[in-house]
């Protein structure tokens, strides 16, 4: 019921809130990315186990945004945080190439989830920074972005160290959730 | 790699098992960098077992430099465990600190790994070559250039599976990694020498620059004996225990007769065959005795002997191999050029007075610090290493003679090849382009600039440039190198200072 209260009041004043989930492998930069988003700021991250959550306002939205860590055997959690979330953003190293196949699979595996069917997905392809890091069409190649059906997405080249696309994909994320919930 | 689909539960679990073990060895009891006790991640592609906060920093080097797992939490691949078992921070460190000053402050951890592994600040010194290995092409090359002097064993480098070096760039650091010198490399000249030269260094606190051990020791045909070394490394790498080492080792020993003379009776009075290799490829390599140390402890362990790594045996046990060694050393040594650091450390066991003339050699040592020029330093140590011989031969048995201690000579450095090929990529940081998105249902899989994108695209440019303006003060984090490895960097103390934790 509050719940609802304040939805309908941030409606009033054109204040949006909205779940985000930061998802994952391990050292893609989720942590580095939800810090450059909150404080505009790098900072020296060590391996989540567990998880941080900031929030983060922008563009009128307010952006929940839980970092969730991306260890082999804590990625069976991330599910218990799937509900109520409005969005995915699924970070990829994209210099670590030997582990894009891992990277697609657990993408594939998140989009099967039914609690997040609703949820729109912004890719960032980061550490662009990094030698050899691949571009972003090639990293739609990988995890065979392609596939995905009825769901909005987008991918962007991001540098969280140089800061870089990160914010143009948060330009992307609240416009379509402002136009895709009214 | 990591994946789930590969690796079944029972393996995982035996996996966990091995790795469970291997935090128990002392050697990994503490963290390979910061020496923190009780380490719970790796890098994979380096071997080590490193703390959590170092494992932060390893994962801001970049997957081409370090590849961080938790030992507990990630699912590993077989060849990964099976790396980290034959690799291992005791010898991990004997590559990677090898030219380290025995008493090096490691404040300011990141500083110290980023110089450790990405400007690979105290690696052998006269193996530049090695760095070439970090990199796919040159790699392929180095291994052309003496596919013959690989030894016998043609057994296939576990780490090298299909799926784990899919590209280039991605091999090299796994070539770093199996570049930990082990096996002896058969050259029968110039070896003495660089077995010497490490000696000498050790004697010495911080030393002013990696220049000096590089000149000292090094030696024109050096340049390919690394290459020869690395090249048995994947070799050395498939063997998980010494059995089959030994042979290698036989087999190098035959052109190492001088040596065995040398040194080799002292070794082999107390240690395995494995264990004499071991100390061989390190004393190669011109390792300071700090890891030689580390390495006899090592080897204590390895070789069964109970419970090796108390400190009070791993000295008896020096002491009397250099004893012993010593002896051998005054025997042949009208044909050897006897190595006057050796004997400085030698003498300490055996003589008092050459006790006191280390001290004031070491003051003198301590007195020249890290601006001093080089060709000074050298000076002095030719000199005072030389008296020292003088004195210790005086002392000794009184038959033998001095020996010269100017055989060193500074030989040329493949210098073209210290410039690290990296694999640069034009990243286009200003001039950045919207990325490509597709909208739903329109275009999928389609990268497409949409058009309300482009709109909000003002507020956002500037908001980036600001903070890639901030970004700029700050030090850049994982591209600046240090333009030649032999120069001494301060940039890099410095560099991540400024950055927030």
């Amino acid at each position: 019921m509050g719940i609802l209260f304040t939805r309908m009041l941030s409606s009033i004043f054109g204040n949006k809130e909205a779940r985000i989930l930061v998802l994952g492998l391990d050292n893609a930069g989720k942590t580095t990315i939800l810090y450059r988003l909150q404080m505009g700021e790098v900072v020296s991250t060590i391996p989540t186990i567990g998880f941080n959550v900031e929030t983060v306002q922008y563009n009128n939205i307010k952006f929940q945004v839980w970092d969730l860590g991306g260890q082999t055997s804590i990625r069976p959690y991330w599910r218990c945080y799937f509900p109520n979330t409005q969005a995915i953003i699924y970070v990829v190293d994209s210099s670590d190439t030997d582990r894009l196949v891992t990277a697609k699979e657990e993408f594939h595996a998140i989009l099967e989830e039914e609690e997040l069917k609703g949820a729109v997905v912004l890719i960032y392809a980061n550490k662009q920074d990094l030698p050899g890091a691949l571009d972003d069409a090639a990293i739609t190649e990988s995890l065979e972005l392609h596939k995905i059906k009825s769901r909005q997405w987008a991918i962007f080249k991001t540098s969280a160290i140089k800061g870089e696309g990160i914010f143009e994909g948060l330009d992307w994320l609240s416009n379509t959730l402002r136009s895709g919930s009214g | 790699m990591n994946e789930k689909a590969s690796v079944s539960k029972e393996l995982d679990a035996r996996h966990k098992k091995i790795l469970e073990g291997l935090l128990k060895l002392p050697e990994n009891k503490q963290c390979a960098d910061c020496k923190g006790k009780g380490p719970r991640w790796a890098s994979v592609n380096l071997g080590i077992f490193i703390c959590m906060q170092c494992s932060g920093i390893h994962r801001s080097l970049g997957v081409h430099i370090s590849k961080v797992r938790s030992a507990t939490l990630d699912t590993w691949l077989p060849e990964q465990v099976a790396f980290i078992q034959t690799m291992g921070n005791e010898k991990a460190n004997s590559y990677w600190e090898a030219e380290l000053p025995p008493n090096y402050d490691r404040v300011g951890i990141e500083n110290f790994i980023r110089a450790k592994y990405e400007d690979k600040r105290w690696i052998p010194r006269n193996s530049t070559a090695i760095s070439h290995l970090q990199y796919g092409e040159e790699k392929v090359s180095e291994y052309k250039e003496k596919p013959d002097d690989r030894c016998a064993q043609g057994s296939i480098n576990k780490a090298d599976s299909p799926g784990e070096h899919k590209s280039p760039e991605q091999q090299g650091p796994k070539k770093t990694s199996l570049a930990v010198p082990k096996l002896p490399t058969p050259v029968s000249s110039g070896f003495k020498v660089r077995h010497v030269m490490p000696k000498t260094e050790s004697q010495r606190p911080p030393r002013a620059t990696p220049t000096t051990v590089d000149t000292t020791s090094t030696q024109p045909p050096k340049v390919s004996i690394t290459t020869n070394l690395f090249d048995m490394l994947p070799m050395d790498e498939s063997n998980e225990n010494g059995s089959q080492q030994s042979t290698a080792d036989d087999t190098s020993w035959a052109n190492f007769p001088s040596v065995e003379a040398h040194v080799g009776t002292g070794c082999v009075k107390s240690k395995s065959t494995s264990a004499i290799e071991d100390l061989f490829a390190d004393a190669s390599l011109v390792t300071p005795s700090l890891s030689q140390e580390s390495l006899q402890e090592n080897l204590n362990a390895e070789s069964n002997s109970a419970t090796g790594d108390n400190d009070n045996r791993r000295d008896a046990v020096i002491k009397s191999q250099s004893t012993s060694a010593i002896e051998e050393l005054f025997k042949d040594s009208t044909s050897i050029t006897t190595p006057p650091a050796r004997e400085k450390s030698q003498a300490t066991a055996t003589e008092k007075s050459q006790t006191e003339i280390k001290d004031d050699i070491l003051n003198l040592f301590d007195k020249s610090n890290m601006v001093s020029p080089f060709s000074v330093h050298q000076q002095q140590i030719a000199f005072l290493s030389q008296q020292q011989a003088l004195i210790m031969a005086a002392s000794k048995s009184g038959g033998t003679p001095p020996f010269p201690a100017t055989t060193q000579q500074p030989g040329a450095t493949n210098t073209s090849q210290t410039n690290v090929g990296m694999l640069t990529k034009d990243l286009s940081g200003h001039g950045y382009q919207m990325p490509g998105m597709t909208l739903p249902g329109a275009q999928v899989g389609n990268i497409l600039p949409s058009p309300n994108m482009i709109q909000s695209n003002p507020t956002t440019r500037t908001e980036t440039e600001e903070s890639v303006a901030s970004e700029a003060k700050k030090p850049s984090s994982s591209t600046t190198k240090p333009s030649t490895s032999d120069v001494f960097d301060f940039s890099t103390l410095t560099k991540g200072m400024f950055s927030k934790r």
